[in-house]
């Protein structure tokens, strides 16, 4: 290959080559035989203007004006020329001239030519290039590619002039084989190339490649995973990037019968096959995503077209697959259906709603098809969902707030006697308000808002598949718990737990309580009640069931039982006694390992701290309770069962007298005068007879904050009405001492210890035995006739030798 | 190293810090390879384990585990500590002519302490074999030199003893240096090539009973006998001798003194039985104040005790551990901290190694390193504190990032070790200085640990937390909660009524229980013995504490769940017993507590509450503790 020509070829111009008289210049016989074989390439040179070359390098130096005016002439010629002569020239990078180490002036141009221009694709690429002189984005990546094309090109030729030399060889069949890899290589090479080619033209005119997503579909059917993969995500690039802002309704035969403008009819064409390719290449997809290999490229490729442009044509497809991967054994794909999901929850906006209630209702489906046998991921989606009440209400609202308008006017009038100052105040607030009403009116006009009605009837149709699904965790709990002593242990439970939906489930109801229909919660509280007790029913059976419920499990239950009577305002007419007997029994089972402390604290709060009256009989047995409790288990354990206890304490001064040793103490007692440690109501408990002594060995605790806590505690008035609520909660308290939090840094105070424990010196060495003088002398004698008979051998020997 | 090397490592400590910053760097390998040799020594291969790199103070959480080290914690402080010098001479003490100057034979000394240094090195049981080729060497070497420029003194019986009535009755200076000079040669006995270094003079032994009574009156005599040229009597302190130099005799007496000491030093560290080392090792403790005039022996002399301290046998080692008690003692300022550091390390080196039967070594190893401990408070409880940081911080890693590094090093031997020597330390002092926040930081790293090994294969490191737990609870007087600890032991039974085997109980020393073993028998008695056990100790410290019927209340009903769940016999007996005891004792505390006039909140009161019964030891329940604790202590036997 020419040397001069390549170095030519180099992009941002280098310095010319040196100027090398023509004799001088040696070819050598390679290069010879390459310029033959090749002539195409060669076929420039003769067309070379050499003219403007000398012009350009050979000339004497010039002044810069003269050199600007060149140029701009010389640019007006290439103009013209262009088209006819492949040979481009870029124009100096830098206009300013160049002083050599010799003093000489040289000036930076480069005629650019290269096999570039040969190549069809590039008269078009070459147009802008000289129009704008720079490179944009995407040709320069283009370029790149081609680049990369030619290196390639001349790789091949290297190995196939190897197989010519040697082709008579008896290798040849090795070398066939070695060829055989080499093209498949390179065949993966030139589809990867390909594949960028077409990707990048699409991004750069999609209507005028509109047909090069037949060729990138064709790519994807490829035998290569590895070329499937990439094809798949790269489509997936450009649907991301081309697929419109509004859902493509294909045209009637009517429509199409008519006569339409060249415009519309291009449109419709881009259109049709946009819509045909998107088709194919989400069959595609979802045959993909069943086979193991490709499951997680065709997860992500679903997913995130679902997730950029949920409202495009088929979505239904893409939301079926990916609620049916919504349980994936595998971590990945789940994690990305679910996110996925939740992101359509939360951007409802996106596609008006429409999906939420399809999404849930799949997952619904799922759920009921699966038998409730999910992993806790699909359910917790739905914690994403939001349900807004005002729908509709927004004019009732509006009335609502002129009224109160009304009144601050009102009022305004009142306090206009107040001086001037205020009134000023006022009403540059008054203006401000006005001007913001406005604008907000203005947004609601420009805003798309699909009708209310609508939209509520949605919402309606999602809660009720949500409350449905939940009823059916429940109801298949309850079914499983009731049938676990005849049934086989080792039925299906699948890798998901026994009851992996219920804790989500009962995460979902405590959260959307407000939203439940007061008829159904006579129900729930019902499922709640038995699912609370269902270990203790079954627990005489000796038979180790592992399908009860977990504490934590029974102590949720008792939680959203709370929840949702709460979020009623206690409106229903419902005993909640029964979850306090549990709450009362499962203080005793809880396990610290086992069992999750956070839900037992959080329990503590919302059954104990936040229940406002509260019998004395039932404070005083928890108040026991959690005392005997705080003797057994760890730090955080204990703490937030103390700060309960004195936050009930506080609440109920009868059940101070508790913390004090009364002779009479029957008094208060009530019906049962003697304390049961053991019972399981806590009614029945008698705790009112008994004394705190618990909090005499917490004293001792070694925790000093325990410590000081049950000294405050033991320490609390029994006359005195104490009003003062302590902040923390005992969730605070379990964090805050959980040895995740310990910091465990000593407080490295400087304390002065003395050293009491100096013993007499007598002492020290009573526990070593006595040494025997005579065992001591009679080991040194040995030891010198050990010794000295080993140097008489040594000289012995010497001597011999 | 010669002297130049000690002066100019001075000097670079003062002057160039890069210098020492590389110094430390190297010196990891330096002790590798010294630990390797070590190990050579025990004749098994050990996987070198030993990290010296100092730790930074400041460490963020995300850093590697490896970095934590237990061990090396005051390797920044005292490392270079036992480097000390061998550049002294020790050679013969010049006689009669030049009594008052002791000649510094650099040379002689230079080769033979090299020659000890290597032989130091070498395994025991090949140290015979060294010796028969020195002593070939030193036969042909003898030969070359000729016999007839040797001056040869032999000792006789009859010189020896002339020379010791000298010595006893008139205090003669001559007379001792030559004795001294047998002592040094008889020390060296079989050893040195005395003929070549020393061509004018050598000495030595006719017989055996001459070299053994040489030993054993220089080594019983010497040290009261300078004492008396000193004019020191009764005890003198390490100052007293310092200001001795100043004494006009100081110089006569110094050079005789030094080659006692040193020649005693060589005797213990080569001595090859173990009566003899351990009678040199009682006289020199007798003689330490001594060494505050020789500082680089001291040095020397502390890193011989640690090596036999740690390696040494019964006798052996107590023999060592006096030594250095006695030097730390002696030398607090300077030497404690030297002292505490490098036994610690060894000790936590020590029990990295796992060998046979080396509990009961261990035992002995951390009571001495506890007893050295609690001499000094002040300084002990700042290494304490460091220690106990580096522990916890290794236990929040593991507990927060779950690393799998960080585990495995918590539970291994040397965390736990490290761990149960802070245990006692704390448990032996507790009572008379405030070491509450050591206490509480170690007992929420014992719980930290306890929670992090969950589950059946790590039942013996819970037992041991909850052990470490019941001792400082009853050492300190402190409430410490186990109840939930133990009780999760309960659970741990999985098997079935079929599947009942018979497993050895061996090699249990692995803290982690192999899966196999779980199924057994042995495993699930073990289990619920070591329930009763240590729960019986956990109420036997509150048995008469006003708040015994609710401590014992949920313990009570999870036993009494047990038993009902559970299908083998003979655990339910002894559990059922337990309960038994229990609750009789809940009456019995129950009942005095209605006669009692006071409320909670009177700690007072409380405090005294039936303590007049706790004196007494035959209450029952105080009766069927003890019953369990013999019975646990006999199974232990028996195994």
């Amino acid at each position: 290959m020419g040397k001069s020509r390549r170095k030519q070829k180099v992009i941002p111009p280098p310095e010319l080559p040196p100027d090398v008289p023509e004799e001088d210049i040696e070819f050598s016989d390679e290069d010879l035989k390459f310029v033959k074989e090749n002539t195409d390439y060669a076929r420039f040179v003769s067309r070379i203007d050499t003219g403007a070359i000398n012009r350009q390098c050979g000339g004497k130096v010039k002044t810069v004006e003269d050199k600007y005016e060149e140029e701009r002439s010389k640019k007006k010629a290439h103009l013209e020329e262009k088209v006819k002569s492949s040979e481009i020239q870029v124009d100096p990078v830098d206009v300013l001239p160049v002083k050599n180490l010799d003093g000489t002036l040289h000036y930076r141009t480069v005629t650019k030519k290269s096999k570039l221009a040969e190549a069809d694709t590039d008269d078009a690429e070459m147009d802008v290039l000289q129009d704008e002189n720079t490179l944009n984005k995407s040709q320069r990546r283009a370029k790149a590619k081609k680049s990369k094309k030619e290196a390639k090109k001349q790789g091949k030729e290297f190995p196939e002039e190897i197989i010519q030399e040697e082709e008579e060889t008896p290798q040849a069949a090795v070398l066939a084989e070695v060829k055989e890899e080499l093209s498949a290589e390179e065949r993966f090479e030139t589809k990867k190339n390909k594949l960028a080619e077409l990707g990048t033209e699409l991004l750069s005119d999609p209507e005028a490649h509109i047909k090069s997503l037949k060729e990138m579909l064709e790519i994807s059917k490829d035998e290569n995973t590895k070329i499937v993969k990439l094809s798949l995500l790269s489509l997936l690039a450009v649907f991301k990037d081309i697929i419109p802002g509004y859902r493509i309704r294909l045209p009637t035969e009517k429509e199409l019968e008519m006569k339409v403008s060249k415009e519309v009819k291009k449109t419709r064409f881009y259109e049709s096959t946009l819509l045909n390719a998107y088709k194919a290449y989400l069959n595609k997809l979802i045959i993909l995503e069943r086979q193991t290999v490709y499951n997680q490229v065709a997860t992500r490729c679903i997913c995130t077209l679902l997730d950029a442009v949920p409202h495009f044509n088929y979505r239904d497809n893409l939301l079926s697959s990916v609620v049916r991967n919504i349980s994936s054994p595998d971590e990945v794909v789940r994690r990305l259906c679910c996110s996925t999901i939740r992101s359509l929850f939360s951007n409802e906006g996106k596609h008006g709603g429409e999906l939420t209630v399809d999404a849930v209702r799949l997952i619904a489906e799922h759920v009921k098809s699966y038998n409730c046998q999910l992993h806790p991921n699909s359910i917790e989606v739905f914690m994403s969902i939001r349900f807004d009440e005002d729908i509709g209400k927004r004019d009732s609202e509006d009335k609502n707030l002129k009224k109160s308008k009304k009144n601050n006017k009102r009022i305004n009038q009142e306090e206009q006697n107040q001086g001037q100052e205020n009134e000023r105040k006022k009403s540059k607030l008054e203006m401000m308000s006005k001007i913001r009403d406005e604008v907000n009116a203005d947004y609601k006009r420009e805003t798309y808002e699909p009708d209310a009605k609508e939209r509520r009837k949605m919402q309606t149709e999602t809660l009720s598949r949500v409350f449905e699904t939940y009823f059916r965790i429940l109801r298949n709990t309850m079914h499983s718990i009731g049938e676990s002593t005849e049934a086989d242990t080792t039925s299906n439970h699948g890798a998901f737990g026994y009851h992996p939906l219920l804790a989500p489930c009962l995460d979902g109801l405590a959260k959307f309580t407000q939203q439940l229909d007061l008829d159904y919660i006579g129900d729930l509280m019902n499922y709640l009640k038995k699912l609370a007790s269902s270990s203790s029913v079954s627990n005489n059976s000796k038979q180790k069931n592992s399908k009860l419920l977990t504490v934590s499990e029974r102590l949720r239950c008792c939680l959203v039982a709370f929840k949702v009577m709460r979020s009623n305002l206690n409106a229903l007419n419902v005993d909640l006694q029964d979850f306090f007997v549990q709450l009362y029994n499962l203080i005793l089972e809880y396990r610290p390992g086992r069992d999750s402390g956070e839900v037992l604290a959080e329990s503590l709060k919302i059954m104990l701290c936040d229940d406002r009256h509260q019998d004395m009989q039932k404070a005083a047995a928890f108040v026991k309770r959690l005392a005997t409790f705080a003797l057994c288990f760890g730090c955080a354990e204990s703490m937030s069962a103390l700060v309960t206890l004195k936050i009930l304490l506080q609440r109920n001064i009868k059940c101070r007298n508790l913390l004090e040793n009364d002779a009479g103490g029957g008094s208060v007692s009530g019906s049962i005068s003697k304390y049961q440690p053991y019972a399981t109501d806590p009614n029945l408990s008698g705790a009112l007879a008994t004394v705190l002594w618990e909090l005499s060995l917490l004293t001792k605790h070694y925790h000093p904050s325990i410590s000081t806590m049950a000294a405050t505690i033991s320490n609390m008035n029994t006359s005195q009405n104490q009003t003062f609520l302590s902040a923390v909660s005992p969730q605070q308290a379990f964090a805050d001492f959980s040895l995740e939090r310990e910091s465990f840094e000593p407080k490295n105070e400087t304390r002065k210890l003395n050293n009491k424990r100096k013993r007499e010196s007598s002492e020290e060495a009573k526990n070593v035995p006595e040494i025997d003088m005579v065992e001591v002398k009679k080991k040194l004698i040995e030891k010198f006739t050990i010794v000295r008979g080993i140097k008489e051998d040594e000289k012995a020997r010497m001597e011999c030798s | 190293m010669g002297k130049l090397g000690k002066k100019a490592r001075k000097f670079g400590k003062k002057n160039l810090q890069s210098v020492e910053k590389r110094n430390r760097k190297q010196k990891p390998f330096l002790k590798r390879k010294f630990a390797k040799r070590d190990g050579q020594r025990e004749g098994k291969n050990v996987e070198e384990k030993k990290k010296i790199e100092p730790p930074h103070k400041k460490r963020c959480i995300e850093e590697n585990p490896w970095d934590i080290f237990i061990d090396a914690v005051f390797s920044k402080d005292k490392n270079e500590a036992l480097d000390y010098g061998d550049s002294d001479s020790d050679g013969y003490l010049a006689e009669d002519s030049d009594l008052t100057i002791a000649v510094v034979k650099g040379t002689e000394g230079k080769i033979s302490d090299n020659k000890m240094s290597m032989q130091s090195k070498e395994s025991l049981s090949e140290l015979k074999k060294q010796r028969r080729k020195l002593a070939k060497l030193n036969e042909k070497l003898v030969d070359e030199g000729g016999s007839d420029i040797m001056k040869r003194k032999v000792l006789s019986g009859s010189v020896l003893s002339s020379c010791c009535d000298l010595v006893d009755e008139e205090q003669s200076v001559q007379a001792l240096t030559s004795l001294l000079n047998w002592y040094r040669a008889a020390c060296h006995y079989g050893q040195e090539p005395s003929g070549i270094t020393k061509p004018d003079i050598y000495y030595d032994i006719e017989d055996s009973e001459t070299f053994a009574n040489v030993m054993i009156f220089v080594l019983q005599k010497a040290d009261q006998t300078c004492r008396n040229m000193l004019g020191i009597s009764g005890t003198s302190n390490k100052e007293k001798i310092l200001k001795l130099k100043n004494n006009p005799k100081w110089d006569s007496v110094q050079p005789l003194i030094k080659s006692f000491l040193r020649s005693t030093m060589h005797l213990v560290q080569h001595g090859a039985d173990l009566e003899i080392i351990v009678f040199a090792l009682s006289q020199l403790r007798v003689s330490i104040v001594f060494f505050a005039a020789f500082p680089d022996l001291l040095k020397k002399l502390i890193k011989i005790s640690i090596h036999l301290w740690v390696t040494g046998e019964e006798t052996l080692s107590q023999q060592t551990f006096l030594i250095l008690k006695e030097i730390s003692m002696v030398f607090n300022s300077e030497c404690f901290d030297t002292c505490l550091i490098n036994m610690y390390k060894a000790y936590l080196h020590e029990c990295d190694i796992p060998k046979e039967y080396s509990e009961q070594h261990v035992l002995f190893l951390r009571y001495s390193l506890v007893e050295l401990c609690s001499r000094d408070m002040q300084k002990s409880y700042t290494k304490a504190s460091v220690s106990i940081t580096q522990l916890a911080k290794l236990l929040k890693m593991a507990l927060t990032t779950k690393n799998k590094e960080a585990v495995e090093k918590i539970h291994s031997g040397q965390y736990t070790n490290c761990v149960d020597l802070w245990v006692n330390f704390i448990a032996a002092n507790v009572q008379d200085c405030d070491l509450q926040p050591l206490l509480y930081t170690l007992v929420q790293v014992i719980s930290g640990v306890a929670k992090l090994f969950i589950g059946p294969r790590y039942l013996l490191l819970r037992i041991k937390c909850i052990q470490w737990l019941n001792q400082l609870s009853r050492t300190s007087g402190i409430f410490i909660p186990v109840a939930s600890l133990v009780l999760d032991m309960l659970e741990y039974n999985t098997t079935n009524e079929g599947e009942k085997q018979r497993m050895k109980l061996e090699a249990v020393s692995t803290v982690k229980l192999p899966k196999n073993w779980l199924k057994s028998q042995n495993f699930q008695e073990r289990c619920i013995f070591s329930v009763i056990e240590l729960l019986a100790g956990h109420f036997a410290q509150w048995s008469f504490h006003i708040s015994f019927p609710e401590l014992a209340t949920i313990p009570v009903m999870r036993l009494k769940k047990f038993i009902e769940r559970s299908t083998m016999e003979g655990l339910k007996r002894v559990v059922k017993r337990f309960i038994d005891q229990v609750e009789l004792n809940i009456e019995f505390v129950q009942r005095m507590r209605d006669d009692a006039a006071f409320s909670p909140n009177d700690q007072q009161s409380a405090e005294t509450f039936l303590q007049l019964e706790k004196r007494s030891t035959n209450a029952p329940y105080t009766q069927y503790y003890q019953s369990i604790v013999e019975k646990a202590l006999g199974t232990k036997k028996k195994k």
